[in-house]
């Protein structure tokens, strides 16, 4: 049979095949749809992803739009990876809502830019974000509702308020809408409206570069630091910086057309002003956004930094351009609306309030006319205007001392310097007298005073003004000595509750000082500063950080004369504990200086020193190694101040007459009950002075002798102990310290050995005798340690090889010394405790040993 | 190896000591100068120069000149006042010093004029030196203040009027003395460093005017040095030690000094005065209070001579030490009593003392006729100085005296003259005769032909 088949035909299923599929019903599963597809997805509290609600905010119901932008603040606060990944698109879509006809939709966006997208992001690339902004927020600006304009502006201050740099890019068009929407009168009614707009425009201006004089010189005043690029490598290129072209010079004239505008709004106020009692807080804030927004640009104008220098170092440094006014660029009329209205009154004034905010008003209105740099040449009368609400004000900040007052004057303050130049006659010393009660009475630790300091430091500066020391002048002389008088006291008066203030008032006192030419009357005041500074420890010297006192120190540099008494209260101030051993050294480095110009009087300069070596405490007395290292001990920082010190005396002059001039003083305290390190210290200084063979008197050798046994006994009882073998390296080496200068004596004087030694001898024979006698002088104890430690003594005497060699020569004394131990071990019915006896064995012992090598040795 | 000689003095009156810097042999010693800081200067190798230390009441300072083959004093001036620093100028045409009053004297050493004196600072000046172009005088003073001087503008009186101040930069950052300053390559944009009692020393850009670096020392600095590469520079200190402190290398704060200073040469001396390197800088010299003057080598950091400075016993401190190239003149010791031979004597005459005062404006301006020194260095600069007078005399005299030199040109010019026209005349010459020649035949051949026509006519 043969099977016809068709192409395309399948066969059929084979009758005995099992059906292999399996039926069966659909399961379903209680399960949310909706989360089963967005696994993994972040979503908002209503399940949306970011997006679907992206796409919302295209709806056309407002609502729909909020609620898709409250849920993308929900999804981007919960999931902040989602903004990193997603910032473009997102940004890209939520543009489109600048402009949003609905005021909930504007908020909410502003909302959630402000407090999610903004600050969500790093400092990562900003420009295309900024230009995806950019061009909505310029086409809301010109729409035709108010209230989306308004917001424009309100997107566009948030944009600066993150990324101010972006300003500087659409400058020029930003300004123009701002010129176009304040042109319109019509935000008499709605003020807050107005308010807002002014609080950005205020923003963007502030960030517009000012001449580095007026804020500067305060800063480098009080800083003192100065901007060094600490890690440059000196020879190398400047490091590129990427700096945004700013097109500055583009940027003049919006701001010029934008100031006669700014002016108008201001005027549109006067009505008001005038017919009403009480200025509301409203119009107040108004007014005074105006006003510094006019100061702002009048600043940027004045200060000339818009017009492009050639780069000046180009130029050799005499050719540098020099002050050019640039004033040319604001028309005096503009402002004169502005100079007609003040000073502002209120037509009653009721309320203390309502004068307050008059008065900033009027301050910020002066400040504008001030920075002007030609106002000098304004006509007379308005001048006076001015100086006499300047004069007025400072007088009654004074009688009032209102820190409302203070905050508000403290901008005038700076232009003090440059009236005090230009103004002449009666309103010069009028201005100035108000001036210094202000600068007097403020309170000491407020920035009130501070700028002051800065005003009297220009004033006083010699580069700065060409007032200065004006002699001319009486009136000015008269104000700056007063001004220096104050100084010291304000110091004291500080104390240690404002040391940027402090600092500031040492800085200017260095300055004085520096500037001041001998003889001056500057001078003559800078050195009668130094009675104020009398009382103990150079006024509240040690309380102040670090930085301050060096200041402080290098002031002493400038006196004249330093006193006795002015050195007294140095000491003490080098005598505390806390004052650092850097700066002590300072002090004595910077009176070195003082000394060799002839500042100071030798007996006071070698008094000082002297006392210094006699009080300075050694702490803690027992020496232990563990104490070097937990910062209590001194004992580093006497080491230092008694090098510093020998070497200071040591380079007085002559040698010869400088010992003998100091051999007396030196002698006298050695003979003093003063403690060993002090002795120690004076010592040191005696060989220092001294040369070999000795230049000490027969008088002076006599006094030493009678205290050098019971130093040196001191020494080896005290430091390093007898025992030879665990004493440490460190106290071995200390105890080297303390026994050398009392050898370097004996190679320069051999009698002064043979006296210690006698009056050693003599000791141990009293030993003797007192053991012979019944009643015991001495407790048994110290008996025997006196005896070892001179054993110790002479052991430590002929290690050293020098000493050696003189002891040789004195065979007569230590032989009657060794005699001597060997008499006391021997004497009959002595009372010698087993251990005592076997300690002077020991001791005998080994000099005798010692003895006998050397004659051994040498024979 | 060029030979170069090492200078010292000191405050006290223990004269001038000079060895050769690289074998150690003694030179001359020039007697009688106790100089102060900074106040000993080499005028161009053609004298020595040296500022005195007087009683704190004379009122005149005094400055001394001796030749090199001489120890004794040969020229006394006395300024009007003490003078502390002292400098010249490379070529040896100026001499700067620095007052007491702060007062800067600017005089001609030729002829011994004071040309300028200005008021620079409130203090002492207490260094001074010109960088290395020479147009620039960098003063340092004892009110802490450093001062950058263009030579340009002191003596352009039009536009020092302009100026409201004379000088091109004041730095007022160190709070204590100036003790000493100096000044690397590349004219006025080269680096200056001063150092200060208020333990610092502070790198200044000339082109910025600014602060570039503050390094803080654990002393005060009394010296410094700057290695010709820059890449570091030597302050010597109170407390005996160089520290080294690096210009040019990127922070490296892991030394025990403090930032920026990567070492220290020491020997456990007494203060280090003074400093002064070698021209090729692998040789520093540094004098100090104990008398000694080092020599170090800066590559292995080590000693490699000592010179006393002072004799015997008294350890006078020493305040200056000067490396400069070996003057021609300069006899070693053995050979200093030999008598000098009259030629060379008469060839080291030495300039006339400063004077004290200027001379007022309207003095004539060339009243003065100077000859200035034969100079005997190897490679004569042809430095004579020629007043004036004597130039415009010669310009009048050549103007006048065009005789022999113009007549001969114009004889040659005559010459040639000649020499053409006889060409000419020549050239006319034969062209007449080839005119002759030709109206001859012409008129020749006329009649011949006038003849052979006339029978056609």
């Amino acid at each position: 049979m043969k099977i016809k088949r068709k192409i395309g035909r399948k066969l059929p299923p084979p009758k005995n095949s099992t059906n292999t599929e399996i039926k069966s019903k659909a399961i379903v599963l209680p399960e949310q749809s909706i989360v089963s597809e967005k696994a993994g997805l972040a979503v908002s509290r209503k399940g949306l992803t970011l997006k679907e609600l992206l796409q919302q905010t295209n709806h056309h119901n407002a609502k729909v739009r909020k609620d898709a932008l409250l849920g993308i603040k929900d999804v981007l606060v919960h999931h902040p990876v989602e903004l990193k990944l997603h910032k473009l698109a997102v940004i890209e879509k939520l543009r489109e809502r600048i402009g949003d006809d609905d005021k909930l939709v504007r908020e909410t966006l502003h909302q959630l830019f402000k407090a999610v997208i903004f600050p969500g992001r790093g400092k990562d690339n900003q420009g295309p974000l900024v230009s995806l902004m950019m061009a909505y927020i310029f086409n809301a600006m010109t729409h035709l509702a108010i209230d989306v304009r308004l917001m424009a502006f309100k997107f566009f201050d948030l944009v600066v308020q993150f990324y101010p740099s972006s300003f500087f890019l659409y400058a020029e068009k930003i300004l123009q809408n701002y010129e176009d929407i304040l042109r319109k009168n019509q935000f008499l009614d709605d003020k807050s409206k107005l308010k807002s707009i002014l609080a950005g425009l205020i923003r963007c201006l502030s960030l517009l570069p000012c001449n580095e004089r007026d804020h500067s010189a305060a800063k480098n005043v009080f800083s003192g630091e100065l901007d060094i690029p600490a890690h440059d490598i000196l020879h190398a290129f400047e490091p590129e910086v990427a700096r945004e072209p700013i097109g500055l010079t583009d940027i003049i004239k919006p701001l010029k057309d934008l100031l006669p505008i700014l002016v108008g709004c201001f005027q549109d106020f006067m009505p008001l002003l005038h017919s009403s009692s009480q200025l509301d807080l409203q119009s107040y804030d108004c007014l005074q956004f105006i006003l510094q927004s006019i100061d702002l640009i009048v600043r940027f104008l004045a200060s000339g930094v818009c017009r492009n220098e050639p780069d000046s170092q180009i130029l050799p440094p005499c050719q540098k351009p020099g002050m050019i006014t640039y004033d040319q660029l604001i028309s005096p009329m503009i402002l004169k609306k502005l100079w007609d209205a003040f000073p502002l009154n209120l037509v009653r004034h009721l309320s203390g309030k309502g004068d307050d905010r008059i008065f900033m008003l009027n301050t910020v209105i002066t400040k504008i006319f001030l920075q002007l740099s030609n106002w000098d040449y304004a006509p007379s009368a308005l001048l006076e205007k001015f100086l006499e609400f300047i004069e007025n004000s400072l007088a009654t900040k004074v009688q009032s001392g209102k820190m409302f007052h203070e905050k508000h004057l403290l901008p005038l303050i700076p232009y003090i310097p440059k009236l005090a130049t230009l103004i002449s006659g009666d309103w010069r010393s009028r201005i100035l007298k108000a001036f210094t009660e202000v600068f007097k009475n403020s309170n000491p630790e407020s920035s009130m005073k501070i700028a002051c300091l800065s005003a009297v430091e220009e004033m006083l500066a010699p580069e700065r003004s060409p007032l200065y020391l004006d002699a001319n002048d009486p009136t000015l002389l008269d104000y700056q000595i007063a001004w220096i008088q104050y100084l010291p006291s304000l110091l004291i008066l500080l104390d240690d509750k404002s040391p940027l203030c402090s600092k500031a008032v040492l800085r200017l006192q260095l300055r004085v000082a520096q500037a001041a030419p001998v003889n001056s009357p500057f001078s003559q005041e800078f050195d009668t500063m130094q009675y104020s500074f009398r009382a103990i420890c150079y006024g509240p010297f040690i309380r102040l950080p670090a930085d301050i006192q060096e200041l402080a120190i290098c002031c002493l540099y400038y006196f004249s004369f330093i006193d006795s008494l002015l050195l007294h209260s140095l000491v003490s101030c080098c005598l505390c504990k806390v004052l650092e051993p850097n700066l002590v050294a300072h002090i004595i480095e910077v009176l070195q200086s003082a000394f060799r110009d002839g500042h100071i009087q030798v007996a006071d300069y070698t008094s000082f020193h002297v006392t210094l070596l006699s009080r300075f405490q050694v702490y803690p007395e027992k020496i232990h190694p563990a104490m070097e290292y937990d910062g209590k001990s001194n004992w580093r920082t006497y080491k230092y101040v008694t090098s510093i010190v020998c070497s200071c005396l040591s380079q007085i002059g002559d040698d010869y007459l400088v010992f003998q001039m100091v051999e007396k003083i030196i002698v006298d305290q050695i003979c003093g009950e003063i403690p060993m390190d002090n002795k120690c210290a004076f010592l040191r200084l005696l060989v220092t002075l001294d040369s070999k063979p000795t230049r000490l008197s027969d008088q002076s050798i006599v006094n030493i002798s009678h205290v050098l046994p019971k130093y040196l006994i001191d020494v080896v009882s005290n430091v390093g102990g007898d025992d030879h073998e665990s004493a440490s390296v460190i106290s071995v080496k200390r105890r080297r310290y303390y026994l050398l200068p009392s050898f370097y004596l004996f190679y320069g004087s051999k009698r002064l050995l043979n006296l210690v030694l006698n009056v050693m001898g003599s000791w141990i024979s009293e030993v003797i005798s007192s053991l012979g006698s019944p009643h015991l002088t001495h407790p048994s104890a110290d008996r025997s340690t006196t005896v070892c430690a001179i054993g110790s003594v002479l052991f430590h005497m002929y290690k050293d090889v020098k000493i050696r060699q003189i002891l040789l020569s004195c065979k007569i004394e230590t032989e009657t010394m060794l005699q001597n131990l060997l008499n006391l071990l021997s004497s009959k019915g002595t009372n010698l405790s087993l251990e005592e006896r076997h300690k002077i064995q020991r001791a005998y012992d080994g000099l005798r040993a010692l003895a006998n090598n050397e004659v051994v040795g040498h024979s | 190896m060029e030979a170069e000689v090492v200078l010292a003095s000191s405050p006290t009156d223990a004269g001038v000591s000079c060895w050769d810097l690289h074998t150690g042999a003694e030179h001359l010693r020039y007697k009688s100068c106790a100089s102060s800081p900074h106040g000993l200067a080499s005028v161009a190798g053609r004298f020595l120069a040296s500022s005195q230390l007087r009683d704190r009441k004379s009122s005149s300072g005094s400055i001394l000149y001796w030749s090199w083959n001489k120890p004794q004093v040969e020229v006394r001036s006395f300024p009007a006042e003490p003078i502390k620093a002292l400098v010249s100028n490379s070529q040896g045409t100026y001499i700067a010093g620095g007052g007491v009053s702060g007062d800067i004297y600017f005089w001609e050493v030729a002829t011994g004029k004071l040309l300028k004196k200005w008021h620079a600072h409130y203090r002492a000046v207490s260094c001074l030196v010109f960088n290395d172009d020479q147009s620039l005088l960098i003063s340092g003073s004892e009110d802490g203040c450093v001062r950058v001087w263009s030579l340009f503008l002191i003596f352009d009186d039009a536009r020092r009027e302009e100026a409201r101040h004379l000088f091109e930069y004041s730095f007022h950052e160190h709070s204590l003395r100036v003790t000493d300053v100096k000044t690397g390559y590349g004219g006025s944009n080269a680096i200056i460093v001063s150092a200060s009692e208020d333990r610092t020393c502070k790198v200044w850009s000339l082109s910025r005017g600014k602060l570039l670096r503050n390094i803080v020392f654990p002393s005060i600095v009394d010296a410094i040095s700057l290695d010709p590469g820059e890449h570091v520079f030597y302050a010597g200190s109170r407390d005996g030690k160089i520290y080294i402190a690096a210009l040019n290398s990127p922070v490296t704060s892991n030394s025990n000094y403090g930032l920026h200073i990567i070492g220290s040469l020491s020997e456990h001396s007494k203060a280090v005065t003074c400093l002064a390197s070698s021209a090729d800088g692998f040789l520093l010299v540094s004098g100090s209070e104990d008398g000694m003057i080092r020599v170090w080598d800066t590559r292995t950091r080590n000693i490699t001579r000592i010179f006393r400075h002072t004799k015997g016993t008294a350890q006078g401190p020493v305040n200056n030490v000067l490396v400069i190239r070996q003057p021609q003149n300069l006899n070693p010791r053995t050979s200093a009593n030999s008598p000098v031979s009259p030629l060379r004597r008469h060839g080291l005459t030495l300039p006339p003392p400063l004077e004290k005062f200027a001379n007022s404006p309207d003095e004539n301006a060339h009243a003065k006729v100077f000859i200035g020194p034969q100079t005997t260095s190897n490679h004569l600069l042809d430095s004579s100085y020629i007043s004036v007078q004597t130039m415009e005399a010669q310009i009048k005299e050549l103007q006048q005296q065009g005789s022999s030199a113009a007549a001969e040109v114009d004889i040659e010019r005559l010459k040639s003259e000649q020499l053409r026209s006889v060409q000419m005349i020549q050239q006319w010459k034969k062209m007449y005769e080839n005119l002759h020649q030709f109206c001859v035949t012409e008129l020749l051949d006329g009649t011949h032909t006038e003849s052979a026509n006339g029978p056609n006519l």
